[in-house]
């Protein structure tokens, strides 16, 4: 056992209490198991996790660092698990032993692949405890040793830590390492680095000012302000970028800290900048400013470039002064009209609805832009009284329209839905389809009574709109009252469009038996094509008495009705049609129904289902025998090769010698194979040969030897040995 | 032709800003004109770091749009940068010819493209452990970002890449295109309350990454292979880590996890309308007795389990019922207006119409972050394989200190945010 880094007394004490352990505890792969969590550990004292944490950690020790990644990948692996284990909750002792017991060996003569992994562990779990081993090595000669050290004290949480990297900042041999290290105390973030990062932040090198500066805006203490605005006029544009997005940084962070009155300095020195530095100076007053920098924003949101004046809004948005609302509104109104936009947006995104009347007086704006803008601020800031407004702008056309149909869908307030509902008997017909369009996308279903009487409008648009919003809002209760509306219109386009709201509002009744109820009801006294749209009807809700009136139609005297029938079997939502589907395919007059009912059969069979595989297989085999044409067997095919199950392959082989259907067979043979060889090895192998003899597909015949291959080593595995 | 006219409006503006007196620096910037305000330049001028693989063919997807020109590529390995540029100059080979497209540039350092004055956007697709450095880098030098997903590596990457994108005012849209393409119907069914009020989600996904030993192999000619480890602790090249197979590395990326979550938790929390809510309050990994799968818990009680989906990649249950319903096919979603993306041409003409009017893209930084650091948080919860619980609002691990080290990672030097 070799161990590093510490004191020969102590090296001699705990080898006696390793010693002294090792008579009691299990072996090293148990105790593996035991610190990797696989088993319950045994209550220890925290010398003997010292103890126990050695001897595993020993174990793993002579291959940590081989350089054949294979060898050294199982017990890196080991101990990052134990590590993770170790750092749990509740387990401090675990994870200070385990800490020491890595750190103890990160001395010289450990190879720097090792070092470089249990430096990594420490970086997850080590404290105090490792910080000696671990700064021991910021000096090491191997740089990937020494960086990895770095980042281990970096992410250290103990005091030690930063201490260690603050001794090592004195004794750095290279302006790169000394960056190194510097940020590494700039990313602690502790106030106790201030003193060492100023002095740095003067340093000559750009690279070393740099990291100290943006290590300084991290801190953000006002007292860096000065250095750190020093640093942008020094040395070459890249170093002088880092200190001016330090400078905006350290501003943001006082900000933080309640230092506004600092934090505005610099964002107001920051405005004479150009380009994005600007933005970040506008938004920042934005942050940390008051009505007073009102002006300041106003200026800037005239400026021809669009990423000021998406700043400025921001910036407008975030003041947070009670005064500014009103004096960007008054501004609102007296801006030139390429401003107005973005002071409406701010004011919009604001959200104080005191300026409705902004709002309604920027939408009749001369220029369509500040109308727009104007319409989209009522659907934030407007309440019920926009209403009227949004309804008569949303029936024009162009962008104005699509922003009032947006507004009057989000516009809040109690009394909007209120407003809409009142408005439904408009004299317009656009005007009374925008009223419709809100309710529908406001989900109104107090609609619903006036959607039913709408559904019956003289002007079609209104019908076809107020169907739509039936479909969207109306409630369970409401399907007697649209199946009627179906019944009675004698439009090919509404009765389509009442069938799509019929399946729809029933899609709100959780009871599938219930859902259908009030169709077959009106299905009982209705005749020609609602009779046929209605039978479609129920075969999209299922259920077991759709099932039962669509059964009899199939029967019915009518052939329309029959044929509706029939397709409506077809496209049956769940396997519960399959036995009647099978019967139509096997019987049918007709060779389209044979087609449909046969295709419908395999659709329905193959959804998901928890039948056991044997019975889908036997169900998909009796389609196949069923099935007169080729393009329904292959279709049956298609189907059999997801079915993992012996009778699967049995319904198969056969069409291996039916040339129409070889390719489908062979491809169904090795999907079906490769699934059940490990249970069926005879049976696949005789499949498999016999693919092997008669693709020609290189993929199948790659499969197929694949599988066969399998179903020999089993067959050969189930010999009984001699 | 357009091109030619735009380059020519261009030039005119320029000479007209420069005639006013204003700084060539904000050139481009200022270029760009919003809708309905006059624009000498409806072009959008932009440098791709990143270009092999995902890079490679984005690439492609943003030339395709008239607004932008390509003027630089940056790539660590040299045979995938000089592609990239002979695709860039092939794309513009008429407007080369003409003289009114000067070619483009190819880089080796990212530093040095986010530096020229001259480009609006920045395009990133570089590995994962690569997103933050070079976006945020992009964005201090006044760019906008587009950022493929992953957008980080770490929670606090995440949080410092939203914090530069409101500190500086810059449009950054993440890179998943299926949140909102792929998930469509789940969007439609949950904003419409299909399900009522929602109880738990399930999540199909990739896992965690996970250490990725391999030995050492010789770096490629033209390949800058420390440049390419960046802030990653070092280790020698293998060709298993480049090109492409560098997401199952833990240093480099948070694996299937990260790289298919970005898609399917992005789509699970649009749908439940979590995306712009706090992060999850507690997260424990599976134990194969009460917890089958690893489960979020919410502040409002909704949980969501990673695993379990049933008919797609997404399922929820609330009050009313399941999405998808187990017991019947898909039904057609409702009409129902959903905010999405801005502008034509799917993510990308988003991203560029919101560099155009400065509005919040769909997959905004801070969507991104959000749902990526969900993925974190289960990746920490499989690693160290134990529960915890999670302060949304700082964004940090509570009650175990060891768990939260990995909220950030400490990057190789010289590299930091």
């Amino acid at each position: 056992m070799r161990i590093h880094g510490i004191g020969l007394p102590a090296v001699a004490i705990l080898l006696a209490s390793v010693t002294f352990v090792m008579a009691e505890e299990p072996n090293v792969g148990e105790l593996t198991r035991e610190l990797k969590g696989e088993k319950p550990a045994a209550e220890r004292t925290p010398a003997q996790l010292d103890a126990v944490y050695a001897n595993v950690l020993d174990a793993l020790m002579p291959d940590m660092g081989n350089e054949d990644t294979g060898k050294r990948g199982g017990p890196q692996g080991t101990l990052e698990a134990i590590a993770f284990r170790a750092s749990r909750p509740g387990a401090e002792a675990e994870r200070a032993a385990c800490s020491k017991a890595i750190a103890a060996r990160l001395g010289p003569d450990v190879a720097p692949l090792a070092r470089v992994w249990l430096l990594r562990q420490l970086e997850r779990i080590g404290r105090a405890e490792a910080v000696p081993q671990i700064a021991g090595l910021l000096s090491d000669k191997d740089a990937l040793v020494r960086e990895s050290a770095r980042r281990a004290l970096r992410k250290n949480p103990a005091k030690e830590a930063n201490d260690a990297l603050q001794k090592a900042l004195g004794s750095t041999d290279t302006a790169a390492w000394r960056v190194a290290v510097i940020k590494a105390l700039a990313e602690r973030r502790d106030p106790s680095n201030l003193s060492l990062l100023l002095k740095e932040a003067a340093s000559d090198s750009d690279d070393v000012r740099s990291a100290a500066v943006a290590g300084l805006a991290k801190i953000g203490d006002k007292s860096a302000v000065g250095p750190v605005a020093a640093a942008m006029s020094k040395g070459s544009p890249a170093a002088r970028r880092v200190a001016t997005d330090s400078y905006l940084l350290l501003a943001d962070a006082l900000a933080d800290k309640g230092d506004t009155a600092a934090a505005l300095g610099i964002y107001r020195k920051m405005l004479s900048s150009p380009g994005q530095l600007k933005c970040a100076a506008i938004i920042g007053i934005g942050r940390s400013g008051s009505a007073s920098d009102l002006p300041t924003l106003f200026d800037a949101v005239a400026d021809p470039d669009p990423k000021l004046r998406g700043a400025c809004v921001e910036a407008m948005v975030l003041l947070k002064a009670t005064d500014v609302t009103a004096a960007i509104a008054a501004k609102a109104k007296t801006a030139e009209p390429g401003m107005k936009p973005a002071l409406l947006q701010a004011l919009a995104r604001r959200g104080d609805k005191s300026t409705r009347a902004t709002f309604v007086a920027a939408a009749e704006d001369a220029d369509e832009a500040v109308r727009v803008e104007a319409i989209r601020g009522l659907g934030m800031v407007g309440d019920a009284a926009a209403v009227p407004l949004l309804l008569k702008i949303a029936a024009t056309t162009g962008k104005p329209q699509e922003a009032a149909r947006e507004s009057l869908e989000r516009v809040k307030g109690a009394d909007v839905d209120k407003a809409l509902l009142g408005a439904m008997d408009g004299k317009e017909p656009n005007s009374r389809v925008e009223v419709i369009r809100a309710l529908s996308a406001r989900r109104v279903a107090a609609a619903t009574p006036g959607l039913l009487k709408s559904a019956e409008d003289a002007d079609a648009g209104v019908r076809s709109e107020s169907l739509k919003a039936l479909g969207v809002v109306a409630p369970p209760g409401a399907l007697p009252a649209v199946a009627a509306l179906l019944v009675k219109t004698e439009d090919g386009g509404a009765r389509s469009e009442a069938a799509n709201a019929l399946v729809s509002i029933a899609g709100r009744e959780a009871d599938v038996e219930k859902r259908s109820e009030p169709i077959l009801k009106a299905l009982e006294s209705a005749g020609g094509p609602a009779r046929l749209a209605l039978l479609g009807v129920v075969g999209r809700l299922g259920g077991r008495k759709s099932l039962e009136a669509v059964r009899a139609a199939v029967k019915d005297n009518d052939e329309k009705v029959r044929d509706a029938a029939i397709r409506t079997l077809a496209d049956w939502p769940d396997a519960a049609a399959a036995p009647d589907l099978l019967d139509i395919a096997k019987g049918a007059a007709s060779e389209t129904h044979q087609v449909l009912a046969i295709r419908g059969y395999v659709r329905v069979v193959r959804l998901q289902s928890g039948r056991p595989a044997a019975e889908t297989a036997r169900m998909l085999a009796a389609a196949l025998a069923a099935a007169k044409r080729p393009d329904e067997k292959k279709q049956a095919l298609g189907g059999l090769a997801e079915a993992r199950h012996i009778g699967a392959l049995e319904a198969v082989v056969p069409c291996l010698d039916d040339a129409a259907l070889k390719e489908e067979a062979t491809h169904a043979a090795v999907r079906i194979g490769r699934e059940i060889v490990n249970d069926n090895p005879e049976a696949v192998k005789a499949a498999m040969q016999k693919v092997l003899e008669i693709s020609k597909n290189a993929d199948i015949q790659r499969q197929a030897k694949e599988t066969l291959d399998r179903a020999e080593q089993k067959l050969k595995e189930a010999k009984p040995k001699k | 032709m357009v091109m030619e006219k735009q380059h020519v409006t261009r030039r005119l503006f320029l000479k007209g800003m420069i005639a006013a007196g204003a700084a060539p620096y904000i050139i481009s910037a200022s270029a760009l004109g919003a809708e309905g305000r006059p624009a000498p330049s409806n072009r959008i001028v932009m440098g791709f770091v990143g270009v092999g693989g995902q890079g490679s063919g984005d690439m492609g997807g943003f030339m395709g749009h008239p607004e932008v020109q390509a003027v630089a590529v940056c790539d660590v390995d040299y045979r995938q940068r000089t592609g990239a540029k002979q695709r860039a100059e092939q794309r513009y080979a008429q407007e080369k010819a003409s003289g009114t497209f000067k070619g483009c540039d190819d880089y080796g350092d990212f530093r040095e493209l986010c530096g020229r004055p001259d480009i609006d956007a920045v395009f990133c697709a570089t590995p994962d452990h690569w997103h933050a450095l070079v976006t945020c880098e992009a964005m201090k030098n006044g760019k906008d970002v587009y950022c493929e997903k992953p957008e980080s590596l770490t929670i606090r990457e995440g949080r410092i890449m939203t914090e530069t994108a409101r500190r500086y005012g810059r449009v950054f849209s993440g890179g998943s295109q299926r949140v909102w393409e792929d998930y469509n119907w789940y969007h439609r069914m949950m904003w419409s309350g299909t399900a009522g009020e929602l109880q738990e989600i399930w999540v199909d996904i990739g896992g965690p990454s996970g250490e990725m030993l391999r030995p050492a192999q010789p770096v490629p000619e033209g390949m800058d292979w420390d440049m390419w480890i960046g802030q990653a602790p070092w280790r020698p090249y293998n060709k298993d880590y480049h090109p492409f197979n560098w997401r199952g590395c833990r240093d480099f990326s948070g694996g299937g996890m990260t790289d298919w979550g970005a898609h399917h938790v992005g789509g699970a929390l649009f749908a439940s309308q979590l995306y712009n809510k706090e992060l999850p309050v507690e997260v424990i990994p599976p134990d194969g007795k009460e917890y089958k799968q690893l489960t979020y818990k919410y502040a409002n009680g909704v949980q969501m389990h990673l695993g379990g989906a049933w008919d797609g990649p997404l399922g929820f249950k609330g009050t009313l019922g399941e999405v998808p319903d187990r017991k019947g096919p898909r039904k057609a979603p409702p009409p129902i207006n959903i905010p999405n993306y801005k502008g034509r041409g799917g993510i990308f003409g988003d991203f560029l119409h919101c560099v155009k009017t400065r509005e919040r893209p769909f997959r905004d930084i801070e969507i991104a972050h959000r749902t990526v650091a969900t993925c974190h948080l289960a990746n920490i919860a499989f690693w160290l394989g134990r529960a915890f619980k999670f302060d949304p609002v700082k964004e940090q691990i509570v009650g175990d200190e060891a768990a939260n080290r990995w909220i950030d990672r400490p990057k190789r030097a010289p590299w930091s945010l």
